[in-house]
């Protein structure tokens, strides 16, 4: 035993040794693959800089929306805590955008919580701009949960104006919103409150004593599930079927509803006991509503891409499919997590945290992969302390970084706004631009088009 | 269409036409086709490799005595079984036994599944779990005991018993031998949370077949089993305690069963973001952190600090640790198997990535030191199994078992599809707890002494 246990000894010593050289050249493997990024090599030759805006102080930038029309050259900034509001940013020179308003919450030192989401509409001629509030209770503005803007005379900032307030039944406030053009032509305003509530924004702006409220989506309850709400909200039409439908991340996972009729939605396809997470984040389907992108708040956890069709083929007879797999999944480092992404088939261009902006390539859903990135967040990997490092299970450290991006159909321009570094502008080489007829699918994307509805409509002639 | 659309359209398909060029590669798994001449890194030299049988070979088990050079391979389905291995030439393996349940054809389920040996009152025996379903023979039937004290001489090995649990069928799915402090040697299995047997009473034929107790799994509402799907049981020289650790439940778990007739929990991993179950848990020889898998694609090996939870027991308190400070993959569009923990290197069976071995010294930044890919197939493509549930059935084909001979170093790995694989990794030439300033304390059991640092009375 004695000669064995020196040899042993021997036998860790010189293994002591090639831990400590392999230690020595591991040591940038103690960082997650992408940060540090190599020098020179923060984003993809393909991905260029327009602009950068550093707007504030840590975790108080949030989401963010772009105007589609080119006549209108705005990106609007939530801020979420602190200077709570918006900035309002022009891009009508991309390479040297500019803000040009800020709006903040009245007595801001009282509040507390913060505006998170903020969608753009137009209604009758005149643009609006909605931002999404929530605001803790027992302090001021609690039972706010949206502030609607006419933005109409922008670029003249004295010509922005707060239209009204909404505050839904039950208070508290709306943690995303999604504004979608229905095919039977209302702005209908989807909020994240109590399951997914609508509004017909043309209603709210006449007045109406019910604030528009059309009606709620559900969220299919089932045990396991960690939430009972959704997290974040799209809607697009179907030409093939001419259904509204609308696509909720929450509850178990991921949701489509029928809301041709708003008034009465009814469940299509459930996506849920998938493994490796227990909720939803967010949904998007691609412009043909055959695949969809479900993205998981987890660290770990990839974009996963799901094909629809056989819930969908089963609900065309009636019947409700739990889909339980993804067929494909994409991530920019797998020790991160992506956060919000915008689909222009056959790209998903995604604001992922840590990894600032990443474009994907899904055209076979089941191999997707990086076409260009850029990363917005040179910061440390897996320090995020957003909102005190929160409770529950969510994976705090990740959530730092590109926040959210956006994309506008007539240029290709490409925005993102970023927890900690603001805003930026870029432009992907080759990407000009974006109409889903060039892509051989239906002209459908969180850009609606207000003036004529959904694309694919069927309408009678006599209109 | 319009112009300005043609025009968008034909610099964009352009440039999809370039990327998907430079992206081909991308579009295959990151080990996936590996290049050629790299399946392996340079510090990992290949000894052995026997092909046994494709789709039929489950876990694995090696004898640390080296006098004693033999591995066991589990043999599923219709071949249910063990194949005995000689390894007194590492670089030369043969198979010199095999042993198969008696009508093959006749029994149901995936059959054999796990290995374990243990050796009492001078001699050695091997224990093969099984699972056979309900309508063929042995569905009640959870393991064999074979003495191989003969070996080499294969007309000595013998069936000594079985365990059965009429009113429990399904089998053990996996096991774990663990030498007690109290001298007991225990077999803990999967069964209605974790049944413990004592092997010397099941040897001298106890009507209770040595039964001493169960584990139980905390219940939860979210939990996806009730049950465990692994196990693992160490000593805790600090606290003197037998610690059991299980991965099953909602997660991972660990109970004082230094009184295996009254086990105490002592620590919860459960809620974890990625996954409501656990598949294995294995400690690092002092008990300080864990190893976690979860059975699903696409999630890491997690470690854990578990001193939270053991802080928080000493005070009389239960505390649940709820996120890793770790992780580490092979390759994040697969999921890894089983590991070995030999601290600081963890020898991980990867499924499809097969053999990989990283180092945990830093456990909130593991990273990969060595790797042999066992399995050439494709990512993604298991057939063997198309059970229901939302497990991710397509990876769960390639490296499945993995062991470490420590007196020599010798790496073992049991294949799904390519069999079995001795392997050598450059400057890990055996593995002793306290040339690391640990406990010698790893999945091997001093059979004759004991678990290291147990402090017993003089006399």
């Amino acid at each position: 035993m004695r000669d064995d246990h020196s040899l042993t000894r021997v036998a860790g010593t010189a293994l002591a040794a090639i831990v400590c050289g392999l230690s020595a050249s591991g040591a940038g493997a103690q960082t997650s693959a992408t940060h540090p990024r190599p020098l020179g090599m923060q984003g993809s030759s393909n991905l260029h800089v327009l602009s950068h805006l550093p707007l504030g102080p840590q975790y108080s930038i949030a989401d963010m929306e772009i105007d589609q029309e080119m006549a209108r050259p705005f990106a609007y900034v939530s801020r979420r805590v602190e200077a709570i509001g918006f900035d309002v940013i022009s891009v009508e020179d991309p390479e040297n955008a500019e803000v040009i308003f800020e709006w903040r919450i009245e007595n801001p030192e009282l509040h507390a919580g913060g505006a998170m989401d903020g969608k753009v509409f137009k209604h009758e001629g005149r643009h609006y701009f909605v931002q999404a509030t929530s605001f803790q209770s027992g302090r001021p503005n609690a039972d706010v949960a949206a502030i609607v803007f006419d933005v109409t005379g922008l670029p003249d900032p004295a010509e922005v104006r707060e239209v009204g307030r909404i505050r839904p039944e039950g208070g508290g406030g709306f943690h995303n919103i999604f504004m979608y053009k229905h095919s039977d032509g209302r702005p209908i305003l989807l909020a994240t409150h109590g399951g997914a509530k609508m509004f017909d924004l043309a209603r709210f702006l006449a007045g109406d004593a019910d604030q528009g409220y059309i009606g709620t989506v559900g969220v299919p309850p089932a045990p396991g599930d960690l939430s009972t709400t959704y997290h974040d909200l799209y809607a697009a039409f179907d030409p093939s079927t001419q259904q509204d439908k609308l696509y909720g991340a929450g509850g178990g996972g991921y949701y489509v509803f029928d809301i041709t009729v708003p008034e009465d939605p009814r469940v299509l396809v459930t996506i849920t006991g998938v493994a490796g997470f227990n909720w939803g984040h967010t949904f998007t389907p691609t412009p043909d509503g055959r695949y969809a992108i479900g993205e998981a708040e987890w660290q770990y956890q990839p974009l996963r891409f799901f094909d629809l069709k056989p819930a969908l083929d089963a609900a065309a007879r009636g019947e409700l499919v739990n889909i339980n797999r993804p067929i494909g999944a994409w991530t920019p480092d797998w020790q991160t997590v992506p956060h919000n992404q915008e689909v222009r088939w056959p790209y998903v261009f995604v604001a992922g945290y840590e990894t600032g902006l990443s474009v994907v390539n899904m055209m076979d859903p089941t191999n997707p992969y990086t076409v260009g990135y850029y990363d917005t967040f040179d910061g440390p990997h897996n320090r995020g302390s957003v909102s005190g490092g929160g409770g529950g299970n969510y994976t705090w450290g990740v959530y730092d970084g590109a926040f959210g991006v956006d994309v506008r159909n007539a240029d290709g321009l490409i925005v993102v706004s970023d927890f900690t570094t603001g805003f930026w502008a870029l432009r992907m080489d080759g990407f000009e631009g974006w109409h889903g007829h060039d892509w051989g699918m239906p002209n459908s994307s969180s850009a609606q088009d207000w003036d004529n509805g959904p694309d694919g409509v069927q309408r009678p002639i006599s209109e | 269409m319009s112009s300005k659309h043609a025009k968008k359209l034909a610099a964009a398909l352009a440039l999809v036409l370039a990327m998907s060029a430079a992206a081909s590669a991308a579009q295959e798994l990151q080990t996936y086709p590996r290049p050629p001449g790299e399946a392996g890194s340079r510090n990992i030299e290949i000894l052995s490799h026997l092909t046994l049988g494709m789709g039929t070979v489950a876990d694995i088990e090696v004898e640390q005595d080296a006098e004693r050079p033999y591995a066991y391979v589990v043999r599923s389905g219709a071949h249910s079984g063990f194949d005995l291995i000689s390894l007194e030439d590492p670089d030369d393996a043969e198979v010199i036994y095999r042993w198969r349940i008696e009508n093959p054809e006749l029994h149901q389920g995936g059959g054999g599944r796990d290995a374990k040996y243990f050796k009492s009152n001078g001699r050695y025996y091997f224990i093969l779990s099984v699972q056979f379903g309900q309508g063929g023979p042995d569905s009640e039937l959870g393991a064999i005991v074979f003495d191989v004290t003969g070996l080499p001489d294969v007309s000595t090995v013998r069936e000594v018993g079985r365990i059965v649990e009429p009113l429990s069928p399904g089998g053990f799915h996996n096991i774990f031998a663990y030498k007690h402090s109290d001298g007991r040697p225990i077999l803990i299995v999967t069964k209605e949370g974790a049944r413990m047997y004592d092997l010397d009473r099941f040897l001298a034929g106890d009507p209770d077949q040595g039964l001493i107790g169960t584990v139980g799994v905390p219940p939860d509402p979210g939990n996806l089993s009730t049950g465990y799907h692994d196990l693992y049981a160490a000593f805790d020289p600090v606290t003197q305690q037998d610690k059991f650790y299980g991965g099953g439940g909602g997660g991972y778990y660990v109970w004082d069963i230094s009184s295996p007739e009254d086990p105490e929990l002592i620590t919860t991993i459960t809620r974890v973001a990625g996954f409501n179950w656990g598949h294995t848990f294995t400690p690092t020889p002092d008990g300080r952190y864990a190893v976690g898998e979860a059975e699903w694609q696409y999630q890491p090996l997690r470690i854990f600090d578990l001193k939270p939870g053991l802080d928080a027991a000493r005070q009389g308190e239960l505390f649940n640790i709820n996120r890793p400070i770790g992780a580490w993959h092979a390759d994040w569009k697969t999921v890894a198997h089983n590991h070995e923990v030999r601290w600081p290197y963890v020898f991980v069976s990867g499924y499809v990535t097969g053999l990989s071995v990283f180092n945990m010294m830093d456990p909130t930044n593991p990273y990969t030191v060595a790797y042999y890919d066992t399995f050439p197939g494709k990512n993604d493509k298991g057939q063997d199994f198309t059970r229901g549930g939302n497990f991710t059935w397509g990876v769960y084909d390639g490296a499945w078992g993995v062991d470490v001979r420590n007196v020599d170093g010798l790496i073992v790995i049991s294949d799904i599809a390519t069999g079995f694989w001795t392997f050598k990794m450059a400057g890990f030439e055996g593995w002793n707890g306290n040339d690391w300033g640990m406990p010698n304390i790893s999945s091997v059991q001093d059979w004759d002494n004991g678990p290291e640092g147990a402090q017993r009375p003089i006399s």
